[in-house]
């Protein structure tokens, strides 16, 4: 009867346990990282205090096990590593489409080919005005789409540079806070209500930090983890079971991981998963897509530049560089006190010091020095420097300090400042025939300074009147008649001083040539097709514009595959943390029913008490 | 297995798939607002490739239609010139015909000698003609003038040269012609030759149009008979050369005129090409889309409507 009665009250406390476990899972139905708790019943051992008391002959009741988490070590593995995958390729899509999206609407590609259009107008139309003008101005967009991307991309590398350091100090910050709960459940009793807890913010742990890195997790006893950073034999240890976590950090050029930075730095080959790694790659591409950039730059001014200065402009002159290759960018020091403007002009052609120069106020004046100490001026200011004048504006407090460094490349590319007159659209020589030349076509004129003199060694430039005579020669006179060399009429290049010119083969005695420099204000529009004829022809990896877009296209092709990879992984992801959840997550339905069941066998447990009291009732009541 | 919408995972995962259907109906619909199929290279990266490089051939193609229009209107204002001066040659060759009859009196003759002065100021200027950007027509490469007057007082050609041209693919045509081409050139006086006899008419030399018509003038003054005869001989032989000369000079710039216009039908088909090609490449198939956008549409509402229904069902409901 007493058995009765405490098995009844056995059943009740352990079903009141197993509907607390009930209702904190319908509680914490919505919590991050809850695992849902599950109570597990034993029967309570017979004999209750002593070897020397009588075993019970019906059992003891029952009793709680202990309460447990729902947890499958290998799914939560499984949909760890599948988080580390996504994270990878969701990080870099991210990064890759902004680059792309930047890409897209920069059109450098589009400009430079308006650039080149724009040519062609200046040739249709050698001596309108508008024509030059507009091709300045296209020329300037172009010149600007270079820089202007060049920026961009510089700012994303920038960017993703300070994400990719903030993911090493999640990194870093997890694997400290993972030491310390490994302290603590190392502390703790297997089982007990506080140690679920921490197991649970563990397992929270472990999967924020395989959405950063991938790792492997080894469990021991009372759910203390090793923590490695990837896996397999070689993997670095990162959380050991016992003691401090080892630090992270992100090497100089941004592209590795190295661990303990801060004392013998070792660089970590991680495996291709977790956000850092994706973020790694992403900057790898935009480091990739700018030194291209660079790359193309460098090659349009080149090519720009060598064709302006083969031709005449209108006022007679050779054309000037149209780019210049060089620019400053001023960075203010973040501790001035002042607010003083500093305006940078560089002056037309003038080299910078690779070093950059540092600028500094002081008391009644200022110093700009180059970055290496090699040379400084002092003064009020304006300062000169290596063609750089610097003005200081009102309002600088002494100690204020401004950095100038020069940019080369894509980012350093500007239009000079040039009259649309300059734009030399005509070639350098006039070459013309009389029209009843027996010969078809006419004398070609090449540009070469190791000519040095006509045969015979006379130096008298061009203009010239060249009359074919007898026996396959030519008398090369000037426009006085005074007779200067005699050459031979046979197609082969002859040398001039500065020029080398042939004489058709075809030529008849009697032919007359003329070859003059070209007279300024000259309606000629030769140059400017060249340069039509130089877009068309191909470098080594094919033409400018086409080498443009093939760097578009990679980027295209890389964000339409980590697009797929992403997906996939999604999926991936979405199945493994599926199967995870279907073991770990609380399901209000199953709670419900869960709670009826245990709500009635409460209830029943509940009533054998009763049924004990009655029938200790009837039993005291025989006393009566 | 598919989660129950009473988890939390099951329920994420069915606003997920709503999610995703949404984003679908949206790209659809972007697809039908823009007329685009392909906006970023990342859509489909080798048609982008392709796209970029027709778009550019498409570029490309316009810009030398309008130097071809422009090379155009050169030839064409060049023609024009030319069949002006073409006329007035013509007239010269009457004048000197009707004057190598010799029934004629000198004070005819003297109003014929005014009349070729006129013809030939007339023709200078025609010589001069600009074209449509201001350039000199005739003079080549050369700045304007075409003509300017020698230490003799003869036109000679001050140009240099050969007049701008158009690249045709990778051939160039001239846009133009040059002076010496559509109107001779005076050959040089050799300055080893004994000077002439008075007594002789001068022999025949070959001139250029202006000093043709300054000799025919000339020799319309002149009064010894002989020199006369020899005179309107060789003015008549010029004139008329130089007719022919210029007829070729304008046969030529019609040439030329029709080789552009060639390449200006060609260019067309071209372009007419390209722009097929590019709209079959990034242009939304828009019955496809609105098919898509509809059905898209379906199965969203249908989506969201068994998604409302199931999750209404509950066992705590039941739970008194």
């Amino acid at each position: 009867m007493m058995d009765l009665l405490a098995l009844g009250r056995s059943g009740v406390l352990a079903f009141q346990t197993a509907l607390n476990a009930t209702g904190d899972n319908v509680a914490n139905a919505d919590t991050a990282g809850f695992v849902r708790r599950t109570v597990r019943l034993a029967t309570s051992p017979t004999g209750r205090s002593g070897p020397i008391e009588r075993a019970s002959l019906f059992g003891a009741g029952v009793m709680v096990g202990g309460v447990g988490r729902a947890v499958d070590a290998l799914k939560a593995d499984a949909a760890r590593v599948a988080g580390s995958t996504h994270a990878r390729h969701a990080a870099r899509l991210d990064w890759l489409s902004r680059l792309e999206s930047l890409a897209t609407t920069t059109d450098v590609a589009g400009r430079v080919g308006a650039f080149f259009d724009s040519a062609t107008a200046l040739a249709a139309a050698p001596t309108q005005a508008a024509a030059r003008v507009a091709f300045l101005a296209a020329a300037d967009d172009a010149a600007s789409a270079f820089a202007g991307h060049g920026a961009d991309l510089e700012r994303l590398g920038d960017d993703v540079r300070a994400e990719t350091l903030i993911s090493v100090r999640r990194v870093n910050d997890i694997a400290a806070a993972l030491a310390r709960t490994n302290e603590l459940l190392r502390r703790g009793q297997d089982g007990d209500i506080a140690a679920l807890g921490l197991l649970d913010t563990r397992d929270q742990l472990l999967n924020d930090l395989a959405s950063e890195v991938r790792i492997s997790v080894d469990e021991g006893p009372r759910g203390v983890v090793e923590v490695k950073l990837g896996f397999g034999p070689a993997a670095v240890t990162l959380v050991p079971p016992f003691g401090n976590p080892a630090r992270i950090g992100l090497s100089g050029d941004g592209q590795s991981v190295l661990i303990n930075p801060d004392h013998a730095p070792q660089p970590v080959r991680l495996p291709a998963s977790g956000r850092l790694a994706g973020l790694i790659e992403a900057a790898a591409q935009i480091t990739r897509a700018r030194a291209a950039l660079d790359g193309m730059a460098t090659g349009f001014v080149g090519l720009v530049n060598d064709w302006h200065a083969r031709g005449i402009d209108i006022a007679g002159q050779p054309g000037e560089a149209l780019f210049a290759t060089t620019a400053i960018r001023t960075t203010v020091g973040r501790a001035n006190a002042g607010r003083a403007p500093v305006d940078v002009v560089l002056a037309d052609g003038a080299l910078p010091d690779p070093s950059g120069y540092r600028l500094i106020a002081e008391p009644g004046g200022f110093t700009l020095a180059r970055g290496d100490g090699s040379a400084s001026v002092s003064g009020p200011g304006p300062l000169l420097l290596d063609g750089l004048t610097i003005t200081i504006g009102a309002g600088a407090v002494a100690g204020d300090q401004w950095q100038f460094e020069p940019l080369a490349g894509a980012q350093g590319l500007s239009l000079r400042a040039l009259q649309p007159r300059q734009v030399a659209a005509a070639a350098r020589w006039q070459v013309d025939g009389l029209p009843g030349n027996a010969a078809r076509t006419l004398p070609t004129v090449v540009d070469d300074t190791a000519a040095l003199a006509l045969p015979g060694g006379d130096v008298t430039p061009p203009p010239w009147r060249i009359s074919v005579i007898a026996g396959g020669l030519a008398e090369v006179r000037d426009p006085a008649g005074a007779l200067l060399a005699t050459v031979p009429a046979d197609g082969s290049l002859t040398e001039g001083p500065g020029i080398r010119f042939s004489i058709p083969a075809d030529a008849a005695e009697g032919d007359s040539f003329r070859i003059a420099p070209t007279p300024p204000g000259a309606q000629d529009n030769r140059n400017a097709l060249e340069l039509g004829r130089l877009r068309l022809q191909p470098g080594p990896n094919g033409t400018l514009e086409t080498e443009l877009d093939a760097d578009l296209s990679i980027i295209g092709a890389s964000v339409a595959d980590t697009r797929r990879l992403e997906t996939a992984a999604a999926a991936l992801k979405e199945d493994a943390v599926r199967a995870n959840d279907a073991v770990s997550a609380v399901d209000l339905e199953y709670e419900a029913a869960e709670l009826t069941r245990l709500q009635a066998a409460y209830r029943a447990n509940a009533q054998v008490i009763g049924v004990a009291r009655d029938l200790f009732n009837e039993i005291l009541g025989l006393t009566r | 297995m598919i989660p129950p919408l009473s988890s939390r995972p099951g329920h994420d995962a069915g606003v997920r798939r709503l999610t995703s259907l949404s984003q679908q109906l949206a790209q659809a619909q972007e697809q039908i607002a823009t007329g685009k199929r392909v906006v970023k290279p990342g859509d489909a990266p080798v048609a982008f490739a392709r796209i970029a490089t027709l778009k550019r051939a498409d570029g490309a193609a316009e810009a030398q239609r309008a130097a071809m229009d422009a090379a155009a209107a050169r030839l064409s204002a060049s023609e024009v010139a030319l069949a002006g001066i073409a006329d007035i040659v013509m007239r010269a060759r009457e004048l000197a015909l009707a004057a190598a009859n010799e029934t004629l009196a000198a004070p005819d003759r003297a109003a014929m000698a005014a009349e070729a002065r006129e013809l030939l100021a007339a023709v200078r200027a025609l010589a001069e003609q600009r074209g449509p950007d201001g350039e000199a027509l005739f003079a080549g490469a050369g700045a304007p003038p075409a003509y300017a007057d020698d230490p003799d007082g003869l036109a000679a050609w001050a140009g240099l040269g050969r007049p701008p041209e158009v690249a045709l693919g990778s051939r160039l045509l001239p846009a133009g012609i040059t002076g010496p081409e559509a109107f001779g050139v005076t050959a040089p006086l050799d300055p080893l030759a004994p000077p002439p006899d008075p007594a002789l008419p001068p022999l025949p030399r070959e001139r250029n149009l202006f000093d043709s018509l300054d000799h025919l003038a000339a020799t319309l003054g002149e009064t010894r008979p002989e020199f006369f005869r020899a005179g309107i001989d060789e003015a008549i032989a010029a004139v008329t050369g130089h007719g022919d000369r210029l007829a070729g000079a304008q046969a030529l710039l019609g040439a030329r005129a029709a080789r552009l216009e060639a390449e200006e039908t060609r260019l067309d088909r071209t372009q007419l090409a390209l722009k097929t090609d590019i709209s079959a490449l990034e242009d939304t198939d828009l019955a496809e889309a609105v098919a898509r956008l509809d059905r898209l549409g379906v199965v969203l509402e249908a989506a969201q409507a068994s998604f409302a229904r199931i999750s209404r069902l509950s066992l705590w409901d039941q739970i008194r």
